[in-house]
Parts: C-alpha cells; structure tokens; sequence
C-alpha cells in the first residue's frame, strides 16, 4: 500500500489539545501531591530524592520544621511517594506544571511544630513525629512508659552521651583512676 | 578447564602474569605490569577474536597507593567470516589491569596497537592525568575549553565535585584544535568550533574536494555534566540508577539496567525471574521507539517527509506502551538495586499485548510503503559504507556493526536476565551501507515484538524484588552489560563503603561508533553527510553545525543543518556553490 | 548553593526587556510567534519531546507556532538542558543574537533548576544563571502536552495553574492509624513491606487495601478457617490475575505465619490457586 492510501485511512491524526482537555494515561507519573495534614517530618522522602527537590531543614525565624518541595527540580521518579510512612506525598496525573514570571510559584511548603530536646534544648524532630510514635507503639501492643517518652524526647546526640556514660559507670574501666 | 583458562594460557606464554580474578565467573580480570599493556591487549584483540569493549581509568591511591587501569575485552571471535566465531559457552569478558605508580603517571599506549583505544586514552588523560606514551592524538576530549590545566576531576583530591572555577570572558572564549589532512595545505580557519549563531553540542568538520568528502573531524563532548564524579559524592545506589537514565535520552534505561546490574554482579546478588523478565521487557519498548525514530529520521532527512510523518504517528503507541508499563513515557526509572520498582498486573499485560499488535501492523505497513518508494531505496544504497576491516580495528557497536555483516550483539554474546531463555534472531545485513542499516533496525523492531510477546509469556509469579540483606562489598567489581538501540552499554562499577560507589564508568555506545566515522564519510559527497551521520544513530543534535574546508580552493564555509538537510532532500541548490 | 556564573548584560538589553515590554510581546505575537530551540547540554530526552510537540499529532502550528533556523528571527528562545560550561558562551551570543524584547523558555528539570544535575563541576545550574528566564516548564522530560501548555501560558491563551504553596498550620496532631485487624499494627506492617515486595510500590499500596479488606470481611479474623473463606472469596471476586494470586501469597506467607506463631501450618490451612504462582 502506498503512503497517501495509509494517510486517506488514518485521516486526522491530531488531538484537540490546548483547545480540548487531553488526558494522560492512568498511572502516569505527574505532579507530587502533598497532603500537609499526614506530613510527619520524617525527611525519608528528602533523603531518597534523587535530584534534591525536596527539602527538609529547620527555619530558624519560624522555629519550625520546614519541609520544601521545589517542582522545578523535580525528575518525577516516585521515590518519595515509595519511601514515604504515612502516604502524604503521592504522585498525581497533573502535567499542567509550567508557570510564568515567578519562579516560586513552583514551590510548596510545610512548617511543622519542633520537639527541643530535654537535656541540650536543641531542636531535634517534630512533634506530630514524636507524638506518631507513640501512638503506633501502643497500635503494636507496647505499654509506652515514661521512660519511653523520655527518651522519644532526647536527641540522638544526648542519647549516645548518656549511653556512654552510663557504659563508663556499669563497666570495668569506671572505676579505675 | 575454568572459563577463559585457553586465553590465559596462551598470553602466559608471552607475558607475566601476576594475578587472576574471576568475579562472577564469567569476567575474568588479570593483572599485568603496565609495560606489558600494548602486547597484552593485542594479543587478545587480533590474535584471539576479541574487541575492546571499554577502558577504565580508576584512582586507586587510597586502597593501594596506585593509580589502575583496565582493559574490559569482549571474547567472542574475530567474526570476519561465519566460522570465526568462539562457541557459546567460551564467550567471557577478559579485563587486562595494570597499576600505574602515582609518582610516574605513565604507560605505554596501546592505540598504536589497537586502534580502537583512542578515545579512551584520551579521556584517561583529561580526567585522571595518566599519560599514555606514544599516543598520536593527545587533544582534550571531554572536559570543556575553559577547564583549567591541571584540574583533572575524577582524582579523589583534586577538588570538590561543586567546584566550579569562573568562565573567562566572551571576547576570551578558547577555542579548539581542529585536526587537518595531511599533505592538503589547508588555509588556518579563524572560527572557532561555535559560530556567533551556533547553539548546538557537537561540530563538525569536512574536508571536501569539490564535492567529494576526504576526511572529517568533530569535536563534542559538548553534554559534559561530570556524573561520574556525582555519582561518586552525592548519589547512592538506589539513586544512581535515576542518574544513569539521564545519561541519554533515547536509551536511557539501558544504561541505567546496565549500571545497576554491574553493582548486582559485582556482589552476587540474584534478582527474581519475574523482575528480570519486566527488565528485559522495559529494554525492548525503549529499542521500539528508539529504531522508529531513527528510521523516520533517516527518511526525513532524504526528503521522504510523508514517511517521516507516518512513521512518529506509529511511534505514538510505543510511547503509549512505554506509559502502560512504566508509568513514563521516556524516562521509566523502573529499576533499583535487587528488582525492579513497578510490576506489571494482568490487565496490563493484556493491554500490553494488544498494543503489540497494533504496532506490528502498522510498522510492516509503513515499512513496505517506504521500501516500493525506489527514489528512497537509491539515496540509501551505497551512502556510507563502513569498511569491515575498519570496523574489526575501531570495534563500533549496534546496527552500525550489524550492517557490515558483523553478528555481535550483546543479547546474542553475553546475555543477561532472561535472555537464555527467550529466542529470537540477531538482524544482520551485508550491505554496509545506509540501507543495510537501515533493514536491520526494522528487522530488529519486528524481533523485539517477538521478545517482549515472550516475556509477558514466560514471567513467572512470586515477587520482584529480593528480600532486604547488607548489599556492599568495599572493593568488589563487576562489568555490566546490555544491548541499547544504538548498541552496546558497557558500565562498570567498583563497590565502596557507605552506600556510596567508588568508581563508575559509563560507556555508552555510540562512544566506540564516533572513532569509525571519519571513515564512513571519506568517499561520499556533501549532500549525503548528513544522512551518513543519522545512520550512525548518534545523539541527534550532535550534528546540527558543520564546517567545510575546501582543500583546492583553500576556502572555507560554515553551512548549516537545515541547508546541508535541505541540499541532501532535495539534491539541488548546493550550498557550496553559493 | 551552587555557585553561579557572574554575567555582566549591557544595560539597553535590560532596558529594553522589562515586564511591560515582554508582555506587550507577548499580547502582539499571540496569533504568530517564531521559536529557537537552544540545546545547552541536554540529554536529548527534552528535544526529542519537543520534536514530538511538533509533530501533526500535537500540531502546535494551529494556533501560530512556527520554528526559525536563526535567533536573530526569534521571537520565544525555547532552552532545554542544565547549561553545560561549553555551551555557555554559545547561549550567551545567541541571546544577544535575538532581537528585544524576547522572551525566554526554559522547558525540563535540569532547564529550570540544573534537575538531577544541579550542583555538578561542569554545568551551571539552569539557564536562568545566565540570561533571564521567563516562562518555566518542569518535567523530566515534560509530556508534549505539558510543552504545549507551556507556551499556551506564556501567550496568554491558558491560565497559569501552580501557585506556591505555604501550609503553617500545625498542632501536633500526628496523622490516624486505622485500627489493626488482628488486634496489633505490627501486623499491618508486614502485609505492607510485602506486598510492596510483591508488586511495587504502586500497586503494593493497592493490594494491601484489597487484602486488609478481605481479612476484615472474615466472621473472626483471628480465625484461620473463616479468614482462609474470606480471602478465597475475595480472589473469587477478583478480576485480575495477579492480584488474586499475589493475595493468596500474602495469606501463606504472612497472615499464617502470624497467626500460627511458631506452630507448624498444615497443607489444609495454605491457600493453592489453580496456574500461576510457585
């Protein structure tokens, strides 16, 4: 068959986009979607991003947590909806992302409440994160003590202190100067 | 008799060699001293059917104080004719390593021996700084202009990877040494390799007389980002794999398969037989959309727009295929370390299944269409050809190798995943020419159909990724590889600590097919230039910009794509002659 | 932040690309605009994209695009790429090359922001570290569609849809757990990490739903008898193949397990499906 005999089959070819709403595929991978109320600050999506679009680090004006996702950076792979504990990030089947003029309509941000730790008062994690915690200790059948909550309480930082010190106290080598 | 055993005992007849590894069994690395490099490799490429596949240079002066260097090659018959060729179950890779002392970075170059070491000494030199004595072209290949001498990058305390020194002036911007026939006296050319409108990566330059080309050089390179030493600083295994996809944009995912299944190799690790099949699956639809493109390029840039046009029309249901499976329509990002990220239900595999039939009807349709066309067939025949003994000392890849009636084919060779079990045909054409080329992408389309008709046939249940256990092997290495529409993608990877690789080198194919390509144009007029470079299968905006020299007359010309396209559609109005 | 090239652009190519300007192009080429592609260092999936909105199946020429062979008849300087240090000399002239007032496209991740790219030796972060970019296209590489919408933006035929988002209205309230099936969520935890396991993280999300529910269904979860008839009906229910057999997998490999402890299963409690699983 020639070439004109396929075109006067096929006929028009063209979709009616812009003019007509165009749909993409069921599972297309768009836009990450960010549901504010599940976010804990747990910066596991932050960590798998491959071109760091999102990013978590503590604002010291606010005194929060500020979790930022820059859609500029994005490569729209689904790593942080993969790695992501309680589904507050998932991507959407948007793909209508450009925007014009200014540059920071591209971003979205969270701020979350911060836990200062008991003994250095230095900020450390969230409090939704600390009080998730708890709240999924007992789910699984654990009695959440105080000395739990203690210690959800206390930076990893302080918590190595106090384990090595209380190693140097319980041990051979406390004792011996 | 371990694998590899009869080639290492004829080398040792000759050469000392001081240490054997096998990791996995079937990538045999030896160690030799570097003095012994050039006769080592010869030896192995001429003498016993084998081809470079990849060279590299690695830092390794924090494990032993030494720089190191390995020569990856491919055992599997010089295939000249069809009985030159090594038996299935003797095909291996041969990895020759020499250590370099840090203090005296020198070794014996191995171009002089076998050609097709070129570029990889070239590119040893511009980011580690080993000198390789007696290499005839010592040019900068792949760092930029204004890098400044004595920065070499990939030292592990050269610099930070961010480091970014300042860009000198326009009015100041270097410029770069074009290499000249000899015995022509060519007049000096004062531009630079980009002209005022210039926008694209990749210059070219021919050397014409009257309209016959003579020889051509090229300078590119022009897409240099530094991943590897990105990958070595910031990213992970599992993001390594997002970053390999990014190398290229045809075939991406292959490299980003073959990346990660060398750091699977290099350690053992055993991916499930369903993750392995979706694998080799997602290769297959990148290799459709990848040969269709090419083919409506080929026919586009001989005037055959209609073609063109029908063809990308075809194109559209792979893209569609490509989004049913993976979610994207040219970046999958479908695969991390241990199996693959997105399954496949039984709904989409029926989907998928109708697609594949769609698509094979329509590219037969098309593809007979083109071939009645007898104005089409006559700009193809003959255009281009790659010389057989060219290609057996340059070592290209893909259907550039496969149309000069070399059947290498990495599925064939060194399968990997399920590919044992799967049958299909390697596409090969005598030809040598454009034509040739040309049949054996469409050959190669029609076997893939085949191919991802039997994956979704022979995937098994169960899971598809392993369970989770400790991955890292400080050390360890391993060779990657896959067939990739342009060819063979070789990736090596040396395991380090902390979730971080050590060294990561990427091949891709159309690498080893660039040294070859001087003399696929020698011979051919102006107005096939362009077509030669599309059959070639190259990044396709590496050609956009040319140059041509005039040896008679002395006179140069800067002539654009769309006017060396225009002249090779239409045949008329040379841009020369203006 | 990555450091970022010092460019020093003569004061009448400033003036004579304010806002109002651009916008006023904009408005005057909204039925006819021509477009340069600059490829600064790409790794061609962005181009091929473009090259594919360009085809008759997207047919941007309905509505006035039109590509120019030179900037110097460029009305839009369409960028993709992080802008490799080679090319930047090469943008730099081809920018002066356009005619003002011009508006600049930067389309794909590594246009925008240098993508997966961004803080390497040899790029420069995005085109917009060296000449000002107008209109901003995220993507890796952008559907067609999305490049099409792009330009439908910075012409005023589409409205701008993203706006930037700042949510700052948090009480500690820690998201909800749904109440666990057999009493404890450690359970919940490792239907999910094998399902995941099982088909990916897409569709492990959804085969955790279809088996959580099935296990709800039963009369007593925690009996083996009822739970084995309510996922069997499930399986009988359900459509697809695979999910069918991947939850008779997780009824064998997980909730038995669970359930059992560290007693022996016996063959009469596993479930085995008719073809298909091993």
């Amino acid at each position: 068959m020639k070439l004109l005999d396929i075109t006067k089959e096929i006929g028009t070819a063209t979709y009616g986009y812009p003019f007509e709403p165009y749909e993409v595929h069921e599972g297309f991978r768009g836009k990450p979607e960010y549901t504010y109320d599940k976010c804990i600050g747990c910066a596991a999506c932050a960590i798998a991003c491959p071109p760091n679009a999102i990013n978590v680090t503590y604002d010291k004006n606010e005194d929060k947590l500020k979790w930022e996702f820059d859609c500029g950076r994005c490569i729209f792979c689904g790593r942080c909806e993969e790695v992501c504990p309680t589904n507050a990030i998932a991507l959407s089947k948007e793909y209508e992302m450009a925007v014009k003029f200014n540059k920071n309509d591209l971003l979205t941000k969270g701020y979350l409440e911060v836990v200062k730790c008991k003994k250095c008062n230095k900020p450390f994690t969230t409090k939704r994160l600390v009080n998730y915690t708890i709240e999924r200790l007992e789910a699984a059948g654990k009695t959440v003590t105080d000395k739990i909550i203690e210690n959800l309480h206390t930076c990893p930082e302080c918590k190595k202190q106090t384990a090595v010190e209380k190693f140097v106290k319980t041990s051979h080598f406390g004792g011996t100067k | 008799m371990a694998l590899g055993d009869r080639f290492i005992n004829k080398l040792k007849e000759k050469i000392k060699i001081l240490d054997i590894q096998r990791n996995p069994y079937d990538q045999i690395t030896i160690t030799v001293d570097r003095n012994d490099l050039p006769e080592a490799v010869r030896m192995l490429y001429y003498d016993m059917g084998g081809w470079l596949a990849t060279m590299i240079p690695n830092d390794e002066r924090q494990i032993n104080g030494n720089y190191a260097l390995y020569y990856v090659l491919s055992m599997e018959g010089g295939k000249m004719t069809p009985e030159d060729e090594l038996p299935q179950e003797e095909k291996c890779w041969i990895t020759v390593k020499a250590y370099i002392p840090q203090n005296d970075p020198h070794y014996p170059s191995v171009t002089r021996k076998v050609p097709a070491a070129v570029w990889y000494e070239r590119e040893a030199y511009d980011m580690l700084g080993l000198i390789a004595d007696g290499l005839p072209d010592t040019r900068r290949l792949v760092l930029p202009d204004d890098w400044p001498d004595g920065i070499y990058p990939l030292r592990k305390d050269a610099m930070d990877y961010r480091y970014r020194p300042d860009p000198y002036p326009e009015e100041e911007e270097p410029d770069y040494k074009f290499l000249e026939p000899e015995g022509a006296g060519v007049v000096d050319v004062p531009w630079g390799p980009l002209h005022i409108t210039s926008d694209e990566p990749g210059h070219f330059r021919l050397y014409v007389d009257g309209e016959t080309i003579i020889d051509a050089d090229y300078r590119l390179y022009y897409q240099h980002r530094g991943m590897e030493k990105l990958a070595e600083n910031r990213m992970n295994y599992d993001q390594m794999g997002f970053l390999a996809e990014r190398v290229c944009g045809i075939c991406g995912f292959a490299h980003s398969i073959a990346c990660i299944e060398a750091a699977e190799r290099a350690v053992g690790i055993e991916v499930p037989k369903r993750a392995q099949a979706i694998r080799v699956m997602c290769l297959e639809i990148e290799r459709l959309h990848s040969h269709l493109l090419n083919i409506g390029l080929a026919c586009e840039v001989t005037g055959n727009v209609s073609a063109f046009m029908h063809i990308f029309r075809v194109r559209e249901y792979t893209m569609e295929l490509a989004q049913l499976v993976t979610g994207g329509r040219k970046t999958y990002g479908n695969v991390m370390v241990g199996g693959v990220r997105r399954d496949m239900t039984a709904e989409e595999s029926k989907k998928a299944l109708e697609l594949l039939d769609k698509i094979e009807k329509y590219t037969k349709e098309v593809w007979e269409a083109v071939m009645e066309d007898d104005n089409q067939i006559n700009r193809w025949k003959g255009v281009g050809i790659l010389d057989r003994q060219v290609a057996r000392d340059f070592s290209p890849v893909g259907p550039n190798m496969r149309g000069s009636g070399f059947k290498r084919d990495s599925r064939y060779d060194h399968p990997y995943d399920v590919l044992n079990e799967i049958e299909f045909e390697v596409a090969v054409e005598d030809g040598c020419d454009v034509l040739a080329r040309e049949t054996v992408r469409y050959k190669e389309v029609m076997e893939s159909l085949k191919i991802i008709r039997q994956c979704i046939e022979i995937m098994p249940g169960g899971a598809i990724f392993i369970k989770p256990q400790t991955l890292i092997k400080p050390g360890a290495f391993a060779i990657g590889n896959d067939e990739a529409p342009r060819g063979e993608n070789i990736h090596w990877v040396m395991h380090g600590n902390a979730q971080k690789v050590y060294r990561w080198r990427c091949r891709a194919a159309t690498y080893n097919n660039w040294p070859s390509l001087r003399y696929q144009f020698q011979g051919n007029d102006i107005s096939d230039a362009a077509l030669i470079v599309c059959s070639l299968d190259p990044c396709y905006s590496c050609t956009e910009r040319v140059t041509i020299v005039d040896v008679k007359t002395k006179k140069a010309k800067i002539v654009t794509n769309k006017e060396l396209k225009q002249y090779c559609q239409k045949l008329t109005d040379s841009p020369l002659k203006r | 932040m990555s450091k970022k090239p010092t460019v020093i652009m003569p004061n009448d190519i400033i003036d004579a690309n304010s806002v109002e300007e651009k916008l006023k192009l904009l408005k005057d080429i909204k039925r006819s605009f021509n477009v340069f592609r600059v490829d600064c260092g790409s790794c061609n999936g962005c181009e091929i994209e473009i090259f594919a909105a360009i085809t008759p199946m997207w047919d941007p020429e309905r509505f006035g695009f039109k590509l120019v062979a030179s900037p110097r008849h460029a009305d839009i300087l369409l960028c993709t790429g992080p802008l490799t240090r080679q090319m930047y000399y090469p943008l730099l002239r081809a920018y002066k090359a356009t005619p003002d007032p011009k508006v600049v496209v930067a389309v794909g991740a590594c246009g925008c922001t240098g993508g997966i790219f961004h803080d390497s030796y040899c790029v420069w972060s995005g085109i917009d570290s060296t000449i000002p970019v107008d209109v901003w296209i995220p993507g890796c590489p952008p559907h067609p569609a999305s490049i099409i919408y792009g330009l439908a933006t910075a012409l005023g035929i589409l409205d701008q849809k993203l706006k930037e988002t700042i949510n700052n209205a948090d009480d500690g309230t820690p998201p909800f757990i749904q109440e666990p099936v057999l009493g404890t969520v450690l359970f919940e935890r490792d239907v999910y990490m094998e399902a995941k396991r099982l088909m990916g993280y897409l569709f492990g999300k959804k085969l955790y739903e279809k088996f959580i529910n099935a296990v709800k269904s039963s009369k007593d979860p925690k009996n083996i008898e009822f739970t084995k008839f309510a996922v069997l009906k499930a399986i009988e229910n359900e459509e697809d193949s695979r999910y069918a057999e991947c939850m008779a997998l997780l009824f064998n490999n997980v909730y038995l397990k669970f359930v059992k402890k560290e007693k022996k299963v016996t063959p009469e409690e596993i479930i085995t499906l008719g073809e298909g699983n091993d």
